[in-house]
């Protein structure tokens, strides 16, 4: 048995060995990196997506608009309601339908941050003993009723809530003393709370339905003094049924003035 | 020198058949991988709800509006179950994006009953109201 060499001449034995490599270089750059550039194309379109979407979404959880619907005048058989609202966050608001019952009319209203805005007059069939819920919708998918709950027509007349300030206080702990007064009528109320409150409240205090501006006072007992709180005292109008027959004021308990 | 250009020809041939093999197989992944990453983005990006729900006594049907408020358009089946008894469905409700759509579902529900409202996109998310009739 006997061998036999096949030898390649020195200068050709790397040329197979050389096209490999511009084939695999080759495929490297015109398959598999163009696939890794698409999939990381398509990560970064969907993490932009999620982005924008997270953003909304917070958007979303943060807008605040007050919804107030009280009747037009407080004349026996008023078929007509007005809306006003108030953006309470740091967001313009789109409203987009106001819902009345089971009808909804279409708007397109933008409301400025911290702005207050009336939506207008609506007109609604008058139905004796049935509660007309009023309710806004937004373009970011938000939908806010009314502040003054379901108004309730009865017998020729809107029985609506009782005309009151509603006080809003942001607190950690601490003693308050709220007082709502008017010197020229006469009017003042003063409510203290019971000993150390715990968490932001309300307190809605009863005023006349007659026209007047009322001073509301926060303050905070500390050391044994009372003191007023950031928001303290506040001016509000209670100009039903010119407006809406419930005010708020919103102060910050945890700090003073 | 015939076997080396044998050799370089066979190479040729071989890497061709690879480099065509590799190019297919790499775009058919890569346009896999867009698509299932684009339907999970469409998945997380619906958003819609149920904006009011209010009833026909006079022709037992219980009205469903649907607010989509994403970007892309959805379908969905929307159930309702009275609490304490009967329940209804309607499927394949088109919602465009932005857009509110009404949907009726023909039930009867009695005075002063409870009723639970599920709307389920085909994507697979859902919303939920709960509904009383007064």
């Amino acid at each position: 048995m006997s061998t036999s060499h096949i030898s390649v001449p020195r200068d050709r034995r790397g040329i197979s060995t050389i096209l490999g490599v511009i084939i695999f270089v080759g495929l490297l750059f015109s398959s598999v990196l163009p696939m890794y550039l698409v999939m990381r194309e398509a990560d970064t379109i969907y993490d932009k997506g999620i982005f924008e979407l997270s953003r909304l979404d917070d958007e979303r959880d943060r807008e605040k608009l007050l919804v107030y619907a009280y009747p037009a005048s407080l004349n026996p058989y008023e078929n007509r309601l007005k809306i006003r609202v108030m953006d309470r966050c740091e967001l313009d608001i789109k409203i987009l339908r106001v819902w009345i019952k089971d009808d909804y009319i279409v708007q397109n209203t933008m409301v400025s941050s911290m702005m207050e805005k009336d939506l207008g007059t609506f007109t609604v069939v008058l139905i004796n003993n049935t509660y007309y819920s009023v309710k806004l919708t937004t373009e970011r998918g938000n939908v806010f009723t009314s502040m003054t709950g379901s108004l309730y027509f009865l017998n020729g007349q809107w029985i609506t809530p009782e005309a009151s300030v509603c006080i809003n206080v942001m607190n950690d702990q601490g003693q308050y003393r709220i007082t709502v007064e008017n010197a020229t009528i006469g009017f003042t109320k003063t409510w203290e709370s019971d000993g150390t409150i715990h968490y932001d409240f309300i307190k809605t205090v009863e005023v006349l339905s007659e026209q007047a501006i009322y001073k509301v006072t926060v303050k905070k007992k500390l050391s044994g003094n009372w003191y007023d709180v950031a928001g303290s005292p506040a001016y509000v109008s209670m100009d039903y049924p010119e407006g809406p027959p419930i005010v708020f004021v919103f102060t910050d308990g945890r700090q003073l003035k | 020198m015939i076997s080396s250009v044998i050799l370089s020809a066979a190479v040729i041939a071989v890497g061709g058949m690879v480099w065509g093999f590799a190019q297919s197989a790499t775009t058919r992944v890569a346009d896999s991988y867009v698509q299932g990453v684009m339907i999970l983005k469409e998945e997380c990006g619906e958003r819609f709800t149920i904006e009011h729900v209010g009833y026909f006594a006079s022709n037992n049907t219980l009205r469903v509006w649907i607010y989509n408020y994403g970007a892309n358009g959805i379908i969905v089946d929307i159930y309702a179950e009275v609490v304490g008894g009967g329940s209804a469905s309607v499927r394949g409700v088109s919602v465009p994006s932005k857009a509110m759509v009404e949907a009726q579902i023909p039930i009867t529900i009695a005075s002063g009953k409870e009723v639970s409202i599920k709307a389920v996109s085909r994507r697979g998310n859902n919303v939920y109201f709960t509904y009383f009739r007064s």
